[in-house]
């Protein structure tokens, strides 16, 4: 930089500097203002280079984000499975809304969905659990496939991952139910008892910018 | 090696910068230009008048990329985009941005009272934007949350700010005694365009859950974004020509001012300061604004299994999230300030005195060489931005001008740049560009600035 400078005022060895020839050059010439704005504009341009780029390279950018979503939880005890009346039911539901893909881009970008859930059952019954994936009017579009605890399974863990090319219904998810079956309907539940069926579940939405 | 599609990028360049509000270290206090006393309404001159060609005045364009260059995504190497997206955002800091400024004067002239007063008015158009990269928001957009448990995503990152503007600028220069010039600069700004955000707050966090697998926590939201111009009853307001038509007294009126100094502590040594566009708009046409605040927690729904209420329907993610954090958009007005700048400069002359003819048979004598620093500062949303720059300016004859600069900023240390102004008659002539040892490959520069122009000087 310091020799650039130095260069500029006072040339090599003393020398013309390049201001001198600078001078020297334009009253020489006697160069008119057309020719100065194309000298500045040329200067500008051919002294400028650019590497090779290849801007088409965009089109192979491919963005492929994973969002993990909470889903349902719950904690039954033994009274929940009972009626106000008494009467112990062998199944219990809840539905609610569960929008994943109110958004248009993640509705056009989601490839892949994974449901994940974990259990952990200290009853002495086994359990049947069934999710549905719901529609916006709260109706079935899918069914994932039974989760069946074992009475005493603490560590039950579930995953099913469906593409939306092989199960295009699932675009319209706009609710989640589950309902929770006794194996053996037989069995009598104590409503007084304490011992807890716990229920964990997420989601895995998998996007791909390309599809 | 010229090619058309360099030419191209050239120009896009050029024509980009164009129009944004920017460190113009190489114009200013130099040659006694009339666009000078736009960065400096105290800055010396001795014309008698001037006119700026319409249109062709003052190009200047300026165009900051930190954080990388065109390079590091473009660059024909075999490595895939996505791998050189990866590399580019872990490199990003948060303080990282894009910045274009491009200003086109569209009417620059100015007449002498008399030896101590020098008026000067005119018009430009300006176009100023900022983007700081939300490192943040792009990671969780192109990655996901997934792989970031527990990373609290900052959504204070949303920090950008865009301006369309004309300004009807009068000013006047004073020269109050031997050693001493002040002058200063009202300007009538006329925004056709603003969009902003920032004072943001907020994170986005996943963590391991205690009742569910996992928590999201939207904690201490307050995302803004105003905007004026843009929306005209819920559509986009128009066309380009009618954003410059707009730029003309369209209707979001500010004012502002420029004041300036030139103080000689002696015959050689020279100190300038100015403050530029300390000033506000005031937005109550086309305004569209959005915002929401508030705090979120979701371990996504909890089933309650009620005996004692038999509806099956559970709590309404839907309805939690909209009632926590309620989306408000209204038409309100609102102030914009202008981005300030603050110049400083010491300049010490040496070398060979001339004499220069000014005005009405008045010489005036000058010292050839000039050696000195030169300070900037603009007032940017998320922090001021400095640059301070050494120069050397060599007058190679009475008209031919020359000025070499070398300035530490932000986000470089070594950009040099090399300013030319000469007179051909009564034509004055003049172009800068800044960065130019990055001219060899401009891909690979993280600014480049240039402006020209052409007055007419009496």
């Amino acid at each position: 930089m310091m020799g650039l400078i130095k260069l500029y005022i006072n040339g090599i060895n003393g020398g013309p500097s390049l201001s001198t020839y600078s001078v020297t050059f334009f009253h020489n010439y006697r160069m008119n203002f057309k020719k100065i704005i194309a000298l500045f504009c040329c200067l500008f341009v051919v002294i400028s280079c650019v590497d090779d780029l290849d801007f088409t390279q965009l089109d192979d950018y491919k963005a492929t984000p994973i969002y993990s979503l909470a889903a349902v939880h719950f904690t039954v005890l033994p009274f929940q499975f009972f009626e106000q009346s008494g009467n112990q039911m062998n199944e219990i539901r809840e539905i609610t809304d569960f929008n994943l893909f109110e958004n248009d881009y993640i509705k056009n970008k989601t490839v892949k969905l994974e449901f994940n859930a974990e259990v952990l059952n200290e009853y002495d019954n086994d359990f049947i659990l069934e999710v549905q994936i719901l529609n916006a009017n709260y109706l079935p579009i899918f069914k994932l496939e039974k989760m069946s605890v074992s009475a005493n399974d603490v560590a039950y863990k579930f995953k099913q991952t469906e593409t939306l090319i092989s199960n295009p219904s699932l675009i319209n998810m706009g609710g989640l139910s589950v309902t929770i079956k006794t194996k053996n309907p037989s069995l009598l539940l104590n409503p007084r008892d304490i011992t807890e069926l716990q229920f964990k579940s997420f989601i895995k939405v998998y996007l791909d910018s390309d599809a | 090696m010229l090619n058309v599609r360099k030419i191209l990028l050239l120009i896009s360049i050029f024509l980009i910068t164009e129009h944004v509000g920017q460190n113009k270290k190489l114009l200013y206090n130099f040659a006694e230009l009339p666009q000078t006393l736009l960065l400096n309404p105290g800055a010396e001159t001795n014309l008698k008048y001037h006119i700026g060609i319409p249109l062709l005045s003052g190009i200047s364009t300026e165009i900051e990329v930190t954080g990388f260059s065109i390079a590091d995504f473009f660059s024909d190497d075999n490595r895939s985009i996505n791998d050189k997206f990866s590399n580019v955002l872990d490199k990003l800091r948060t303080n990282d941005y894009v910045k274009l400024n491009i200003q086109l004067e569209v009417l620059n002239a100015g007449f002498r009272l008399n030896n101590d007063y020098y008026f000067s008015f005119g018009f430009y158009e300006e176009f100023d934007a900022i983007v700081y990269y939300p490192k943040d928001i792009i990671t969780l957009v192109t990655e996901g949350n997934s792989s970031f448990l527990n990373k609290s995503f900052e959504l204070s990152q949303t920090l950008f700010k865009i301006d369309l503007l004309g300004v009807l600028h009068f000013g006047f220069t004073n020269k109050v005694s031997e050693n001493v010039t002040f002058g200063a600069r009202f300007k009538i700004y006329s925004s056709a365009l603003n969009i902003e955000s920032f004072d943001n707050s907020g994170t986005f966090t996943t963590v391991n859950g205690t009742n569910n697998t996992y928590t999201h926590y939207l904690d201490n939201i307050y995302l803004e974004a105003r905007t004026s111009g843009l929306y005209k009853e819920e559509k986009f307001a128009g066309t380009s020509k009618k954003y410059l038509k707009n730029t003309f007294f369209g209707g979001n009126l500010g004012i502002g001012f420029d004041v300036g100094f030139t103080y000689h502590l002696s015959d050689q040594i020279e100190l300038t300061g100015s403050i530029l566009d300390v000033g506000f708009i005031n937005h109550s046409k086309n305004t569209q604004n959005s915002f929401t605040e508030g705090r979120y927690v979701s371990e996504g729904v909890a089933f309650e299994y009620d005996p004692n209420n038999p509806s099956e329907f559970g709590e309404l993610l839907e309805v939690r999230l909209k009632d926590a954090l309620p989306f408000v958009q209204n038409e309100d007005s609102y102030i914009s300030w202008r981005p300030s700048k603050v110049n400083a400069s010491f300049t010490y002359r040496f070398g060979t005195k001339s004499s220069m003819y000014c005005y009405d048979n008045t010489y005036k004598e000058f010292y050839r060489n000039g050696l000195g620093v030169h300070l900037y500062s603009v007032f940017r949303p998320l922090s001021p931005q400095f640059a301070v720059t050494g120069f050397y300016q060599k007058s190679l004859s009475q008209k031919f001008h020359t000025k070499l600069t070398y300035t530490v900023d932000n986000y470089s240390f070594n950009t040099i740049g090399v300013g030319l102004s000469t007179q051909i008659g009564k034509l004055n002539i003049y172009g800068v560009i800044d960065n130019v040892l990055k001219l060899s490959n401009i891909t690979k520069a993280n600014n480049i600035s240039a402006q020209l122009g052409l007055n007419v000087i009496f």
